[in-house]
C-alpha cells in the first residue's frame, strides 16, 4: 500500500525539513495508491540518467541504474514502503555498485561516482576480463512497460476486506468439526495464523545501452495452516495451493479454498488413521508426491544450475555446485533417467519469478536445463553467458543471457537466481495414489523437503513417510529420511505422474554476500524412484 | 519547504547524524494525533563491501539504508508501519498508517509486535563503535583482496571471499500515555572478513573468517593465509567409514554446534512460564505440571558437563557494550547447571515478584580451559579434527538433535598426529549430548558470526549484534552418519 498520495519525484528529490510541518493536513494513508504510470514519469528516468551521465563521463564501459518503490503488506504484520536507487558500473573489467534510499539527480550522480571509485579500486591491480553477452537492440526490447497481470490489486483493496476474507475462512475451519453426522469420528480444526502476504514493486531500469524499462511486479502468498485434532492425535497441516505466485488477491480468492480445506482434512484424517511404525532402514522403491518433487527440483536443479555457483562465485556464500566444470559437463553430465527433462522460464502465468525483463534489461528466454536426463544448459546473466561461449558455438546456439538476473530491490546488485522450473510430466495420467498403487513394497513421502550440502550433491530428504505394501500406504513411519546423491536420485526415476498430478509451488532460495533471497515457481509431478536408501533420522550413528 | 540537511546521509560514511535522527523523532512526536503510547525507531546503516571470486574482485559496493519504524498503542489496539523515506509527507504517512491500524485492530492482536512497550526509566545508551572500522577505504579493501588472491594464485588455487565494513545507528524514542518521554541512541560498527579457497578441480576447500566490531581485531591477512593453508592441507581427501569418533572441534565448529541453542525461539533457554506443551518441544523444560498448569523448567538442574559455563555480560568489552531493558548480565549455564532463561516483564512481576526482564541476545562467551589444539591432537589415539559445520537443522526439538554437514577441512588423527584429509560427513548430533561428552577445553577465541539485521525492524541493536567467544573442544562419541560428496 502507499502510505500517502504524492509524486515519486517530490518525495525523493525534495527531502523536506523535518522541523517544518507541511501546511496541508494529509487525508492520507487511506491505502489508495498512485497511478500505475508514475514509475514511467520522465522525471524519474531523469534521476537515473543523471547517474548514467556521470558513469559514462568517468570511464565506465557499461552502467545501469535501477530505481524501485517497494510496498509490502502482511495480514497482522507491519506494512512497509521503501524506495531505493542503485547504480552499477563496469570499469576496465571490474564492477562497482552504490545504492541509497534517496531519489534525486544529485544523489544519482554521487552514487555513480561512488560506484566508479569502487570499481577503480581494483583496476590498478590484476587485469580482469569481463565480457557481457550482447543485447538485442531493437526498440521493443529496450523500452516499454509491463505489469504482472492481476485482477484484484491487494494494495487497492481495503485492509478490512482482506482481513474479513481470512477471518471467514478461519471461522469455516473452526465450524468444520461441529457438524459431524452421528456415529462419525469427531474431529476439530484450529486455525493457526491464517493470512496473506503481498508485494508490489514499481521498478525502473536504465542502461548505457539505451534501456528504459519500467515494470510493476506483484507477488501474493496465502497461508492456511491449521491444527487437526482427530482420534486423540493432532497434526499441523497447511494448504499448498496458495504458495507465493506472481499474482494479485484473485489468486487466493479465485480458488475453492473451502473445498481444498475439506479435502485436506479428509486426506489428513486417512493418514492419521494409519498405524505408526518405526523405521526399518534399508533400500526401498520410493514414491515422492508432487510437493516433495518441487522442493527437490528447486535445490538440486534450480540452485545447482545457477552458473555463478558452478563457477565458484558463491563459494564463500551460497555454495558451489556439482556442475564443477560447466564447459565440459553441458551435454554430457547425466543427472537423471531418460524420462527426466526440466525446463526453465520466467514467462509463465502465476510464476513467482515471472517478469518481462530481468534486472539487466534482458527479456528472459525459455530454455531446457536437463534434457532426457542429461545436463543441457545453465542459468545465466549477461556476464555468465559469455563464459559458455565455446559451448554455445559447439551447439550452434547464440551467446545470450537467459535473463536470470535478479535483485530483490535496488539496494542490492543483481545476481543470477533460478527461473521458474518445470519437470516434464509423463503422457500417462498417473497420480500420486496410482503411482503408489504400482509399488509392491516400498516407502512414500508427502510434503517433503531436503537438506542439501554446499555443492547441492548429497542430500537428506525428509517428510511425512509411509510404508507401502501391495500398492497401498499401510502405515506412517516416524523419523524416516532418505540419503541421496543428486544424479543417482533423478537417475532412479522410473515413472513420472501425468500433467494433472503436477503442482506449482512458490519457493525461496538465497545466496550472495550480503545475503538475499528470491522466489521462483517450481512445477513438478509425483515420481517413483527405483531404489533409495532409507535411514532413521532420529537415530545416531 | 526547507531542504533537510542530509549531509550526514550523503557523506563518505553515510549514516544519519544524531541531530538529523533526533529531528525526525521530534517531528514524529509533534504530529501524533492520538493519546497513546508510541515508539519511534530511526535507523541508518552504511556498508562498504568487496566480494571476490576466482582470484579477482567480483563486486565492490557502497550501500546505505534508512528505516523509520512507528509503533503505537492506542485504546488497546496496536499498529506499526515502516518507511525508508524521511520527507515530511512520508513521515506523516507512516505515522498515520500505524495510528489507523492500531485504532482498527484493537481486537485483532498482532503477532509481530511485542506485548508491551518497553518500560520508561533508565536505559543506558549502547555503543559498540570503532572509528577504524568505519574509516577503512575501498582502496585499502582492494589491497587486502589483492593479497588474498595472490596467496591463492601462487599455489594455483582459487580464492573467493568477502570483506565488509559496516556502521549502524539507531535512535528510539518512547512516549507513554502520560507524555513521558525516553530516548535511546545506539551506534555500532562491524568489520568482517571471510575467505574460501578451493582447488580448481574441486578436490579441496579451506575456509577462515572473523567478524568483530573493531577492524583492529580482524587480521585479514591471517584469515586469507589460513584459508589457503586449510585448502592445501585438505587436498585429496580419503573416504573413511561413518560412525562415532572422538572429535576436536575448532572454535568455529563449536559455535556452529551450540548457537542453535541460543538462536531459535523454540530451543533458546527460553521463556520461563511458557505455554502448555512447550515442554514437549523444548530441551530446557522437564515436563508440564498439571497441578500448577505450568511447564517446569530445568533451572537449577545440571544439563551439561560441569566445565561448561556460558554467559553474557553487557559490559564485556570483547563482546561489545550493550544497553536496553532486559540486557543485564546473564549466565545461561553455570558450571553445567541451567541458571538463566529469558522471561518478560509480566512473568517477572507475577512469578518472581520483581520488576525486570531477561531478553535474548546473540552475543555470548563460553568459558574454556588451557589445552591447546595441538595438545588435544597429541592426546588423541584416533579421532577427527573438525574446522566447521554448516547447514545445521534441528530434527528433534526436545533433544535438540541436529543434522548438518562438515566442510572446509576435516582430518583424521591417528596416534596423536594428523594423518590424512578426510571426505566430509553428515552429522547427527545434539549440542546437549556433545556438551555432556567433553573431554578437554581449549582457550576461548572469537569466531565468525556476523550480525544479521532482522527482516523486521531492528528494535535494539543488541538483538542483531553478535560477538561469540567459544573454546575449541575435544568431545567423545560424536556422531557422523554418512559420507557426503561435497568438498
Amino acid at each position: 500500500m502507499s502510505f500517502s498520495r504524492r509524486t515519486f519525484v517530490q518525495a525523493g528529490a525534495t527531502l523536506a525539513a523535518c522541523t517544518a510541518i507541511p501546511g496541508q493536513v494529509m487525508a492520507s494513508a487511506n491505502r489508495r495508491q498512485d497511478a500505475a504510470s508514475e514509475i514511467q514519469d520522465p522525471a524519474i528516468k531523469a534521476i537515473a540518467d543523471a547517474g548514467l551521465d556521470v558513469a559514462r563521463s568517468s570511464g565506465a564501459t557499461y552502467a545501469d541504474a535501477r530505481l524501485d518503490h517497494l510496498y509490502e503488506f502482511q495480514t497482522r504484520g507491519t506494512p512497509s514502503e521503501s524506495m531505493s536507487l542503485g547504480i552499477r558500473v563496469l570499469v576496465d573489467g571490474y564492477w562497482g555498485f552504490a545504492s541509497s534510499p534517496i531519489w534525486s539527480k544529485d544523489e544519482a550522480a554521487r552514487l555513480a561516482a561512488a560506484a566508479i571509485r569502487n570499481a577503480r579500486a581494483n583496476t590498478s591491480g590484476k587485469a580482469r576480463y569481463t565480457e557481457l553477452a550482447p543485447v538485442a537492440t531493437n526498440e521493443q526490447q529496450l523500452t516499454g512497460h509491463w505489469s504482472t497481470p492481476i485482477i484484484d490489486d491487494p494494495f487497492e483493496m481495503s485492509e478490512e476486506e482482506i482481513a474479513d476474507y481470512f477471518g471467514a475462512v478461519s471461522i469455516y475451519m473452526m465450524n468444520l468439526g461441529n457438524n459431524i453426522p452421528p456415529g462419525a469420528e469427531p474431529f476439530a480444526l484450529e486455525p493457526n495464523g491464517l493470512g496473506g502476504k503481498f508485494l508490489k514493486q514499481d521498478k525502473l531500469f536504465v542502461s548505457t545501452i539505451g534501456h528504459h524499462i519500467t515494470q510493476r511486479i506483484y507477488q501474493t502468498t496465502g497461508d492456511f495452516p491449521f491444527k487437526l485434532k482427530y482420534k486423540g492425535m493432532q497434526a499441523m497441516v497447511s494448504l499448498d495451493t496458495t504458495t507465493t505466485a506472481g499474482a494479485g488477491f484473485e489468486y487466493i480468492r479465485g480458488q475453492p479454498i473451502r473445498e481444498q480445506i475439506r479435502q485436506l482434512v479428509e486426506e489428513t484424517k486417512e493418514d492419521m488413521s494409519l498405524p505408526h511404525v518405526p523405521v526399518d532402514v534399508g533400500r526401498y522403491e520410493t514414491v515422492l508426491d508432487a510437493n516433495t518433487v518441487t522442493s527437490l527440483l528447486s535445490e538440486t536443479i534450480g540452485v545447482a544450475t545457477e552458473l555463478d555457483r558452478a563457477l565458484g562465485y558463491e563459494a564463500n556464500a551460497g555454495g558451489t555446485s556439482y556442475v564443477v566444470d560447466p564447459l565440459e559437463m553441458i551435454g554430457t553430465l547425466k543427472i537423471g533417467s531418460p524420462e527426466f527433462t526440466v525446463t526453465a522460464n520466467r514467462s509463465e502465468a502465476l510464476g513467482a519469478a515471472t517478469v518481462k525483463w530481468d534486472d539487466e534489461g534482458i527479456t528472459p528466454k525459455n530454455f531446457t536445463l536437463v534434457k532426457d536426463g542429461v545436463l543441457n544448459d545453465m542459468q545465466t546473466d549477461r556476464e555468465g553467458a559469455t563464459v559458455l561461449k565455446d559451448v554455445y558455438s559447439r551447439q550452434q546456439k547464440t551467446v545470450q543471457s537467459y535473463g536470470c538476473s535478479f535483485a530483490p530491490d535496488s539496494g542490492f546488485e543483481p545476481l543470477t537466481h533460478s527461473a521458474n522450473l518445470h519437470l516434464k510430466p509423463s503422457s500417462a495420467s498417473d497420480s500420486f495414489d496410482s503411482l503408489v498403487g504400482k509399488v509392491e513394497k516400498g516407502i512414500a513421502f508427502k510434503r517433503g523437503g531436503a537438506d542439501m550440502d554446499h555443492q547441492q550433491i548429497s542430500g537428506l530428504l525428509y517428510g511425512q513417510a509411509f510404508e507401502v505394501k501391495n500398492g497401498t500406504r499401510i502405515a506412517r513411519i516416524g523419523g524416516a529420511a532418505i540419503i541421496f546423491r543428486t544424479p543417482e536420485l533423478w537417475s532412479s526415476v522410473t515413472s513420472i505422474g501425468g500433467e494433472a498430478s503436477a503442482k506449482r509451488i512458490g519457493l525461496r532460495t538465497s545466496k550472495g554476500q550480503p545475503e538475499r533471497g528470491a522466489f521462483h515457481s517450481v512445477t513438478g509431478a509425483p515420481v517413483v524412484l527405483k531404489e533409495t536408501t532409507v535411514i532413521d533420522i532420529l537415530r545416531k550413528a | 519547504m526547507k531542504q533537510m540537511n542530509l549531509e550526514s546521509l550523503t557523506s563518505d560514511h553515510g549514516m544519519m547524524s544524531r541531530e538529523d535522527t533526533e529531528r525526525i523523532l521530534s517531528h514524529l512526536q509533534e504530529i501524533r494525533n492520538h493519546k497513546g503510547s508510541y515508539r519511534f525507531n530511526v535507523s541508518s546503516t552504511w556498508s562498504s563491501d568487496m566480494r571476490w571470486a576466482r582470484n579477482r574482485a567480483s563486486m565492490t559496493s557502497d550501500r546505505r539504508k534508512v528505516m523509520v519504524v512507528v509503533f503505537c498503542e492506542i485504546a488497546g489496539g496496536r499498529g506499526s508501519a515502516v518507511t525508508n523515506q524521511i520527507d515530511n509527507t512520508s513521515l506523516e504517512g507512516v505515522l498515520r498508517m500505524a495510528e489507523r491500524t492500531s485504532l482498527k485492530v484493537a481486537d485483532q492482536r498482532s503477532t509481530d509486535i511485542p506485548l508491551e512497550l518497553p518500560p520508561m526509566g533508565k536505559m543506558p545508551n549502547a555503543t559498540t563503535w570503532s572509528d577504524r572500522t568505519i574509516n577503512r577505504t575501498v582502496e585499502e579493501s582492494a589491497k587486502i583482496v589483492q593479497y588474498a588472491t595472490s596467496l591463492a594464485e601462487e599455489k594455483q588455487l582459487l580464492s573467493a571471499g568477502y570483506i565488509e565494513s559496516h556502521g549502524m545507528t539507531v535512535a528510539s524514542r518512547f512516549i507513554d500515555v502520560h507524555d513521558r518521554m525516553h530516548q535511546l541512541y545506539s551506534a555500532m560498527t562491524q568489520a568482517q572478513c571471510s575467505a574460501t579457497v578451493r582447488h580448481p578441480m574441486g578436490t579441496a576447500s579451506g575456509w577462515a573468517g572473523l567478524a568483530r566490531y573493531d577492524l583492529g581485531k580482524v587480521d585479514e591477512a591471517a584469515i586469507a593465509a589460513r584459508a589457503v593453508e586449510k585448502c592445501v592441507s585438505s587436498l585429496d581427501p580419503v573416504r573413511i567409514e561413518p560412525g562415532r569418533y572422538t572429535v576436536i572441534l575448532e572454535p568455529q565448529a563449536v559455535a556452529d554446534l551450540i548457537l542453535p541453542m541460543f538462536e531459535s525461539g523454540d530451543s533458546h533457554p527460553a521463556r520461563r512460564g511458557s505455554a502448555e506443551n512447550s515442554s514437549m518441544q523444548n530441551p530446557f523444560f522437564m515436563s508440564f505440571d498439571r497441578s500448577v498448569m505450568r511447564d517446569i523448567s530445568k533451572i537449577g538442574i545440571k544439563i551439561v558437563d560441569e566445565r561448561i559455563t556460558i554467559s553474557h555480560d553487557p559490559n564485556d568489552p570483547e563482546l561489545g557494550i550493550l544497553g536496553g531493558p532486559g540486557t543485564g548480565p546473564v549466565t545461561w549455564i553455570d558450571k553445567g547447571v541451567l541458571t538463566g532463561m529469558t522471561y518478560d516483564k509480566g512473568y517477572a512481576i507475577k512469578e518472581l515478584n520483581e520488576d525486570g526482564q531477561v531478553e535474548r541476545r546473540m552475543s555470548l562467551r563460553m568459558e574454556g580451559g588451557d589445552t591447546s589444539i595441538d595438545e588435544m591432537i597429541a592426546g588423541t589415539q584416533r579421532g577427527l579434527l573438525v574446522s566447521r559445520l554448516s547447514k545445521l537443522r534441528v530434527v528433534d526439538r526436545r533433544s535438540l538433535l541436529m543434522t548438518g554437514v562438515t566442510r572446509d577441512g576435516l582430518w583424521l588423527i591417528e596416534k596423536g598426529k594428523i594423518s590424512k584429509s578426510v571426505r566430509n560427513f553428515r552429522i547427527s548430533e545434539s549440542p546437549l549430548f556433545a556438551l555432556n561428552n567433553v573431554d578437554q577445553l581449549g582457550v576461548p577465541a572469537p569466531v565468525y558470526k556476523p550480525f544479521t539485521i532482522p527482516e523486521a525492524a531492528p528494535l535494539f541493536i543488541q538483538f542483531a549484534l553478535s560477538q561469540v567467544i567459544v573454546p575449541p573442544l575435544k568431545v567423545n562419541d560424536f556422531s557422523f552418519t554418512s559420507t557426503i560428496d561435497a568438498i
